[in-house]
């Protein structure tokens, strides 16, 4: 039986050692990742937008940071903004206000430039079916099908903001709004002017 | 004289009846070297503003399967509603856009395929050896599906749908989410969804973690999101990051 405890304990013995090993990387790993999270703490940015004495009331925040990545958040209607959760150090700002009534989707531009066009002439053929009454061939070996079937749009415009205005266009780039802020570690309160 | 809608979607301003290489896009004229010339020789035929209204119809509604990403299913099943077949990758116009007076941007001037501005005047042409940065530094298409309705990604039309800047500062066209809320600005390469308005507003891919870059030599990588902020802006300007300020319009004059 000894033998066999010992067998046992020596058979043991490898696997407390990993086991202690595996605990040891664990605390180690821990304290790695805890210092880790000690380097680079949660950083919260807040502030204001303003033009001209005003709050801009729709848009982004967006912050080029250190880590080369990029930190955005809604401006709300009061101006305010906040982001979170970006390394502290320096950081690049961008500020968008594009027209909240811009529709989200097929009418901006279409209705100018393409959608025009199209819908006053007959519409495309059937697959295999030519080009109907038009003045030219479809290519050879080429077909056009038909458009696709589908259930009218849904009105995708947004509503009017109260107090939108445009911004001058400078800020929605990093590369040319000239904002900027270094960041500390907590709390960092930004407001930024974009006159 | 011309309607203002082809004037916008390819400087058919220069002459009537216009030549295959005034109307449409560049995946229009690349036509030519995917053994598909017949599309393009279509506008040879017209005369008139009749047959060039129908011609246009017929070639935008022409599908190019090459031009559709096989994991894109909902933009490979057919033209959309408006009778525009779609593609599934832009153009890279640059990565200096800036936002106008009125809001508007798709304007880049130091891409490959830099737009300038909508009249297309002066036409702007790059040529391969103005590309100092190096052909395999520079990216010149890149993916982005068709916007969540399938309007925007019509193959034979311009800015915003076969060209985009990167990062892109266009939200004039689309500005918000379905909840109204803005859309995260600047377009940077970032991962997407479908059917997110926003979505068609910067380059993404279907495929997980990133996406296929086209680069100018003619090789085809496939770039992870964390390129999104480092070397890719730099890569979609023809100085592969030098040269900032200085346009390729101005280079190629």
């Amino acid at each position: 039986m000894s033998d066999g405890a010992t067998v046992d304990g020596a058979s043991h013995g490898p696997r407390r050692r990993v086991v202690v090993i595996l605990a040891a990387l664990g605390v180690a790993g821990g304290a790695i990742g805890w210092a880790s999270r000690r380097r680079t703490p949660s950083t919260q940015v807040s502030g204001t937008v303003t033009s001209d004495g005003r709050p801009v009331v729709f848009g982004t925040v967006t912050l080029l940071a250190v880590d080369r990545r990029a930190y955005s958040a809604s401006i709300g209607a009061d101006g305010r903004f906040t982001v979170s959760n970006v390394p502290p150090g320096p950081v690049q700002i961008a500020v968008s206000s594009p027209d909240p009534t811009a529709p989200a989707g097929a009418m901006a531009r279409g209705q100018q430039d393409a959608a025009a066009p199209m819908p006053s002439r007959p519409t495309a053929a059937a697959p295999g079916q030519g080009a109907g009454t038009d003045p030219v061939d479809p290519p050879p070996g080429t077909t056009i099908a038909a458009p696709l079937d589908a259930a009218p749009l849904p009105a995708e415009a947004s509503p009017p903001r109260a107090g939108w205005f445009r911004i001058p266009g400078r800020y929605a780039s990093p590369a040319t709004s000239g904002l900027g802020a270094t960041l500390e570690p907590g709390g960092n309160r930004v407001d930024l002017r974009v006159d | 004289m011309l309607p203002q809608q082809l004037v916008g979607v390819g400087g058919a301003n220069d002459g009537f009846p216009p030549r295959d290489e005034q109307v449409g896009s560049w995946l229009l004229r690349i036509q030519h070297f995917m053994e598909r010339s017949q599309i393009v020789e279509l506008w040879r035929a017209p005369t008139t503003l009749d047959e060039v209204y129908a011609t246009f119809r017929l070639v935008s509604g022409t599908r190019v399967p090459e031009y559709l990403c096989p994991s894109d299913a909902q933009a490979a099943r057919g033209p959309n509603r408006w009778g525009y077949a779609l593609n599934s990758y832009l153009a890279v116009s640059g990565n200096d856009e800036r936002v106008d007076d009125q809001g508007h941007a798709s304007n880049a001037t130091n891409g490959v395929f830099p737009t300038q501005d909508w009249s297309w005047s002066p036409r702007p042409r790059v040529s391969m050896a103005a590309i100092p940065a190096g052909l395999s530094k520079v990216v010149i298409v890149g993916e982005r599906p068709p916007s969540h309705d399938l309007f925007y990604g019509r193959w034979n039309m311009t800015d915003f749908d076969t060209v985009l800047g990167n990062p892109s500062l266009e939200f004039s066209v689309i500005a918000t989410d379905r909840s109204g809320n803005p859309c995260i600005s600047p377009g940077f390469f970032r991962p997407d969804v479908a059917d997110d308005p926003c979505a068609a507003t910067h380059f993404w891919s279907m495929h997980p973690r990133g996406g296929n870059w086209l680069r100018a030599d003619g090789s085809v990588t496939f770039l992870g999101y964390d390129a999104a902020f480092t070397t890719l802006p730099a890569m979609s300007s023809v100085f592969g990051g030098a040269g900032a300020g200085t346009t390729i319009v101005e280079a190629a004059r």
